[in-house]
């Protein structure tokens, strides 16, 4: 694939990468920012090679979630070394999620039942629903087996509806 | 995939359960997108090359003391061979000469008959020719 070919593609990815890179940074908007940007950084000094194996989506939507892993550790490691430095405690939520980002009410609403999920459950879910990816592809971004994607799906689901209709109920 | 087959699809989920969790979910998408940050402004080469400079350099930092290391550990390995230590069965008392009784090569060595032997040995002692004898 051509270099402008490539950067074209991952353009009109953008706003769906944002929305994952969200989700896998907890919904820190600075820290999602961030994730994409280092992810982009990866693509274009080819740290991160797209081999045609997978969709670009998939690929990248790997990518990304590798990225905010590595972020992740650095943060705790960093903040650890500090405390231990400082003999102080670590701050390991340096940021609240921000809420701005889900004005309305369902939106505020199924974010907050996602919350309470397993983290492997709310991916598999987000994947599927929010970017309308196959369970094979999710499967595929999140390094797991079909089979172990398949049972995240069904048991957040189910797990989901249940807290929604519990919200709804109130 | 395209969305018809998406819902079409069970595995996927076509029932009305699902489908109210995927219009949550676009309802959700849709908001989020809007606070999307421009792609040019993250799509952005690294302004020149300093980190990769700095990568050669960790690596060589870390090559040399890598190699400091096992030079070390080498000349560490050799030293106790270096060193003359004398073996603890080398090593004799200085009162062993107390335990050597007179005449004890006597019970070491067969004696053979029509030969003479000198036991000089035991330091002040010296055999006495009255002594010996020809063995018949």
């Amino acid at each position: 694939m051509d270099q402008t070919d490539f950067r074209d593609e991952l353009e009109q990815l953008h706003s769906a990468s944002f929305g994952w890179a969200l989700w896998c940074c907890d919904h820190r908007r600075e820290d999602a920012e961030e994730v994409l940007q280092a992810a982009y950084l990866k693509v274009l000094e080819g740290a991160a090679r797209f081999d045609g194996r997978s969709s670009l989506r998939t690929w990248f939507f790997a990518v990304v979630r590798r990225t905010a892993w590595e972020q992740r550790r650095r943060r705790w490691v960093r903040e650890l070394l500090l405390a231990r430095w400082s003999s102080q405690p670590a701050l390991l939520a340096t940021s609240e999620p921000d809420e701005a980002l889900s004005s309305s009410e369902e939106g505020h609403a199924l974010r907050k039942a996602l919350a309470a999920l397993p983290t492997r459950q709310r991916e598999v879910l987000h994947l599927v629903f929010y970017q309308e990816l196959t369970i094979e592809e999710a499967a595929k971004v999140l390094n797991i087996s079909l089979g172990t994607a398949r049972t995240h799906f069904a048991r957040g689901k189910a797990r989901l509806r249940a807290l929604l209709e519990e919200e709804a109920r109130r | 995939m395209t969305d018809k087959r998406r819902h079409s699809d069970p595995e996927f989920g076509g029932s009305d359960p699902d489908d109210m969790l995927r219009h949550r979910f676009a309802v959700l998408r849709r908001e989020e997108e809007q606070h999307a940050p421009e792609f040019a402004t993250l799509w952005k080469p690294r302004a020149g090359a300093p980190r990769r400079k700095f990568r050669w350099f960790a690596a060589t930092v870390c090559a040399l003391i890598a190699l400091l290391a096992f030079l070390w550990i080498r000349s560490a390995q050799r030293r106790p061979e270096e060193i003359a230590v004398a073996s603890i069965t080398d090593w004799k008392a200085p009162t062993d000469f107390l335990l050597e009784t007179p005449g004890r090569e006597l019970l070491r060595a067969v004696p053979e008959i029509g030969q003479w032997r000198v036991y000089a040995t035991t330091p002040g002692a010296s055999p006495s020719p009255a002594g010996k004898k020809v063995l018949q």
